[in-house]
């Protein structure tokens, strides 16, 4: 019965952290833009992140080898440097992007100054951090952040043509009319895609799995939870592209700011639809910032081979303990000198765009190695699908500066 | 071998930084050069997407369905990026066909800046976003 429970827990932390600051600016957007035809990239980053999350996890399950450990012996020192600093200073730019997005939405909710608001989200993120085991992170902010569920029902109350929604679920392309929309278009389903793919979802997630002590026996768990709880995460950054099609699209509103995105849950729950999903986004949002911040730390700590980890007290790993107070710090520092977190976000989304294949290579070829995973390495399914990411992500990651540059960050 | 590796650093050296430099040119080049249609059209995009969304948030405040702390924040922060887009309109120079465009954007932009914070002091119904977000969508679709 408790494993049970422990499942149906982990599997609501896993909905309600599914949706960060980046994604659902992109979302919004992306439904803003072109209606109800980009569905389909949620469909294709979910099960991206299911395939990775899966294998980070299992490797974690049966190596007790964290991600970065594994990139270092994988990649070499100089591209295993390359990777650790591409991760870094995008785990930095989405966690300097969540403290501004946690600040807005503070003063949203209470009024009063923005710089406060950031030193007030920075104090609330660094004492949790500091006083609450690993577990208890992971169930805070993900089961707070299930109110993100409110832009669910926003959506379905919003009454959508459900023909066209299932038709946005294939792969289509829309009626475009010039070669600027085109790159518009290209542009959004590679940043979309990428938010749902940002790669510290993935090292947070198997670092989790060895602070938890996994062993091979929790393989099955591991994939349940992904499935399941990524699954309906998914439903949740779906409802964000049908409440842009539905309620900004004809308005010809581009929802970039928080407060601008509220307003679909205001439109059909009122009062309690804007101060709920408000609610929802500050513990998405501080989850999201917790995430990237000790997704970096345990990236530093694990490549140079540093004791690490929650489950040890700060004296039993200090090198560690600085390391996530330093990105915390940074992150800090960057928005409360007046950068704008919104334009932080577009960057750290296209930027990891770049580094997605590095950190996951690295984890396809351990989990497909059946010398080092025994009877645990990759199936015929993981591989295919393996692949056909790492394929994908390496066109993206091409593609996506000159996009970036040519279509004036996604505005046209 | 130690003068020619020597020879292959300064090289390696001296490619970069001409990269470097050249990508810096590119990037003030860039920025510096008049506007063209595209990127004046982001502008006007950004400023009509304002001018819908004034028009959305004064329906639901009318309709209760926001609180006026929000309000209030949201308007300021509107208000914010009005005059961030309609100052660097107000800067930057464009290619000599675009003139009357940018005219027309310039003006609407700065009555939508006076509408918003009429409207945030409390003169209910002395703006008509509606009417600012047509003409700032008048201006985009010329640009097309």
């Amino acid at each position: 019965m408790n494993k049970i429970l422990e499942i149906f827990l982990s599997i609501l932390t896993a909905v309600g952290g599914f949706v960060e600051i980046g994604e659902m600016t992109f979302a919004q957007d992306a439904g803003s833009k072109f209606g109800f035809s980009l569905l389909w990239v949620v469909i294709l980053g979910t099960v991206g992140i299911m395939v990775f999350g899966e294998m980070s996890g299992r490797i974690a399950a049966v190596t007790e080898q964290p991600v970065f450990h594994i990139v270092r012996i994988r990649s070499g020192i100089r591209l295993g440097l390359l990777a650790l600093f591409g991760s870094i200073m995008v785990n930095l730019m989405t966690c300097t992007a969540e403290i501004g997005g946690m600040a807005m939405i503070l003063k949203l909710l209470w009024g009063g100054s923005y710089r406060l608001f950031i030193i007030v989200a920075f104090i609330f993120i660094v004492l949790s951090s500091w006083f609450l085991p690993f577990k208890w992170i992971e169930r805070l902010f993900g089961l707070m952040g299930l109110m993100m569920g409110l832009y669910v029902v926003s959506a379905v109350l919003m009454k959508p043509d459900w023909n066209k929604v299932a038709a946005g679920l294939v792969p289509n392309i829309p009626h475009l009319k010039n070669t600027q929309e085109i790159f518009v278009w290209l542009f959004f389903i590679i940043s979309f895609m990428s938010s749902i793919m940002l790669p510290y979802e993935t090292y947070f997630y198997a670092s989790g799995g060895i602070e938890d002590r996994w062993k091979p026996a929790d393989i099955t768990v591991n994939r349940t939870i992904i499935l399941i709880g990524f699954t309906l995460g998914a439903f949740v950054s779906a409802a964000l592209v049908m409440n842009g099609a539905e309620l900004f699209q004809a308005l010809k509103i581009d929802p970039q700011l928080p407060g601008t995105s509220v307003m679909a849950a205001s439109q059909t729950l009122k009062q309690f639809g804007l101060i709920g999903a408000l609610l929802g986004m500050f513990f998405a949002f501080a989850g999201a910032c917790i995430e990237t911040c000790f997704a970096g730390a345990y990236s530093i700590a694990q490549f140079f081979g540093w004791p690490w980890g929650k489950y040890r007290k700060p004296a039993g790993a200090p090198r560690f303990t600085i390391a996530w107070l330093v990105i915390f710090t940074l992150g800090m520092l960057i928005v409360i000198i007046g950068i704008d977190p919104i334009q932080i976000v577009e960057y750290a989304i296209v930027f990891s765009v770049i580094i997605l294949p590095l950190s996951y290579f690295p984890v396809l070829m351990v989990a497909k190695d059946r010398q080092y995973m025994g009877g645990f390495a990759n199936g015929k399914l993981s591989n295919i699908l393996g692949w056909f990411y790492l394929i994908l992500l390496t066109i993206a990651g091409v593609a996506a500066i000159p996009l970036l540059i040519l279509t004036h960050g996604g505005k046209g | 071998v130690n003068k020619e590796s020597k020879k292959n650093a300064t090289l390696q050296i001296s490619s970069a930084a001409i990269l470097l430099i050249a990508a810096i040119a590119a990037f003030f080049y860039y920025h510096n050069r008049p506007l063209d249609k595209e990127r004046l059209k982001v502008l006007v995009g950004d400023l009509r997407s304002t001018a819908s969304e004034a028009n959305l948030l004064s329906d639901q405040i009318e309709q209760e369905k926001v609180k006026p702390t929000y309000t209030d924040e949201h308007l300021s922060m509107m208000i914010d990026a009005a005059r961030k887009t309609s100052e660097k309109l107000k800067k930057a120079k464009v290619q000599d066909e675009l003139t009357p465009e940018k005219e027309i954007t310039e003006k609407t932009a700065q009555e939508l800046v006076t509408g918003l914070e009429k409207y945030k002091k409390g003169s209910v119904g002395t703006q008509d976003f509606e009417t600012l977000a047509k003409k700032l969508d008048q201006v985009e679709e010329s640009l097309e």
